[in-house]
């Protein structure tokens, strides 16, 4: 672990996976608080406590079972074209389209469980797959991705969205991120261990071309969808002394 | 007269509205008081693929009630009318682009937000209103 510790190969990775977790888990927190609006006040609590628990224990799982997963041959192919996918989806702007999901405030304390952890399989599978790519089999790095992603979940102030709207670069460079350290699983993969060990160059030069693959194709749609971020109403009321007496 | 008041449910934005107040009643004319608060949008592309934008409306609304509560307790007990409006959007834009629909003529806000960190990496949204805004500002400290 000390050794481990004095490479800055090392602290590169550290320093990837907090940028990705920090990107790819910024409205955890809100998701538990849209699922546990409809509880009654006494219930709410332990809504959030439960749900907030479930969401942990099942990134937990989930980290371990993408490990073992990601360790089998082809799917680190199929890991790495869902990562270069995440890392597009990161650039695009969030175009004005209207909430499309199905799920309702829950009443139930049950059925707002079953809406977290609903939720949080679906949002922990961009961040799973992002931290265990970057931490390319180290057991170290992947607990430390997932100790650093914990706290996300309970606790957003949503600092990372309002820091990408005001420096839109930061979206680019996770994007970019993501490519990379998708390049880096696709190298990774048994099953070009051969062509790869004859060129070596092809070691940077496949993260390299993810990366900027990324920033093209982000670019370049989100350019067709163009449009800045609007201001929308959603209240309007006059209160009048005169009416009120 | 309008005089445009954005709050956010912090003690400096509180302070604001107190001036305002204060101010308001020395003047021969009553002016309009218009309280605003501008929620930042939550609905990230995760949050839309789950949920219904009914829920998410109604979150954010209990969001911007809260905000505002303070300030509405202000005004009600100095028995003064006004308005209250809820948006979603970046703040300083919403501001501005509610103080000009509604025209204006004064906006009065509080030196700073609430959030400290957010602050401190980006500039307070009262800086911003100050630099953009084409009607007077009234900056409470």
């Amino acid at each position: 672990m000390l050794e481990m510790m004095q490479t800055p190969q090392f602290w590169v990775d550290v320093f990837k996976i907090i940028m990705i977790d920090l990107l790819l888990s910024g409205d955890n927190a809100v998701v538990i608080a849209l699922a546990c609006r409809n509880l009654p006040e006494a219930q709410r609590r332990k809504g959030i406590m439960y749900g907030v628990g479930g969401a942990i224990g099942l990134r937990i799982m989930l980290t371990f079972f993408a490990v073992s997963l990601l360790s089998l041959p082809y799917l680190k192919v199929i890991g790495a074209l869902l990562l270069l996918w995440i890392g597009i989806k990161l650039i695009l702007p969030e175009h004005e389209a209207h909430g499309e999901g199905s799920i309702k405030a829950e009443a139930h304390l049950w059925g707002a469980i079953k809406t977290i952890i609903i939720a949080d399989f679906v949002m922990s599978l961009d961040n799973v797959l992002g931290v265990a790519a970057a931490a390319k089999g180290n057991v170290w790095l992947l607990v430390f991705g997932l100790l650093v992603s914990i706290p996300m979940i309970a606790w957003s102030s949503q600092l990372v969205l309002k820091l990408i709207d005001r420096y839109p670069f930061i979206i680019y460079a996770g994007g970019a991120l993501l490519g990379y350290v998708a390049g880096e699983m696709l190298v990774s993969e048994v099953l070009f261990k051969d062509l790869l060990e004859a060129r070596h160059y092809l070691h940077w030069v496949v993260p390299g071309v993810c990366a900027l693959l990324v920033l093209l194709v982000g670019q370049t749609i989100a350019r067709r969808r163009a449009g800045l971020v609007t201001v929308r109403d959603l209240a309007h009321v006059e209160v009048d002394v005169s009416s009120k007496k | 007269m309008k005089w445009l008041i954005p709050v956010d449910g912090s003690e400096h934005s509180l302070h604001a509205v107190q001036q305002a107040v204060s101010l308001a009643t020395t003047m021969k004319q009553s002016p309009r008081l218009l309280l605003l608060n501008v929620q930042w949008s939550v609905a990230t592309l995760n949050v839309k693929l789950l949920f219904d934008q009914q829920v998410v409306d109604d979150y954010q609304l209990e969001q911007g009630m809260q905000a505002l509560q303070s300030a509405r307790a202000v005004l009600d007990s100095a028995q003064l009318s006004y308005q209250y409006h809820i948006s979603i959007g970046r703040p300083a834009e919403a501001i501005l682009q509610y103080a000009a629909a509604q025209e204006a003529s004064l906006i009065i806000m509080g030196a700073q937000g609430k959030e400290g960190l957010t602050q401190w990496l980006l500039g307070s949204v009262a800086e911003r209103v100050l630099r953009l805004s084409a009607v007077p500002v009234m900056v409470v400290r």
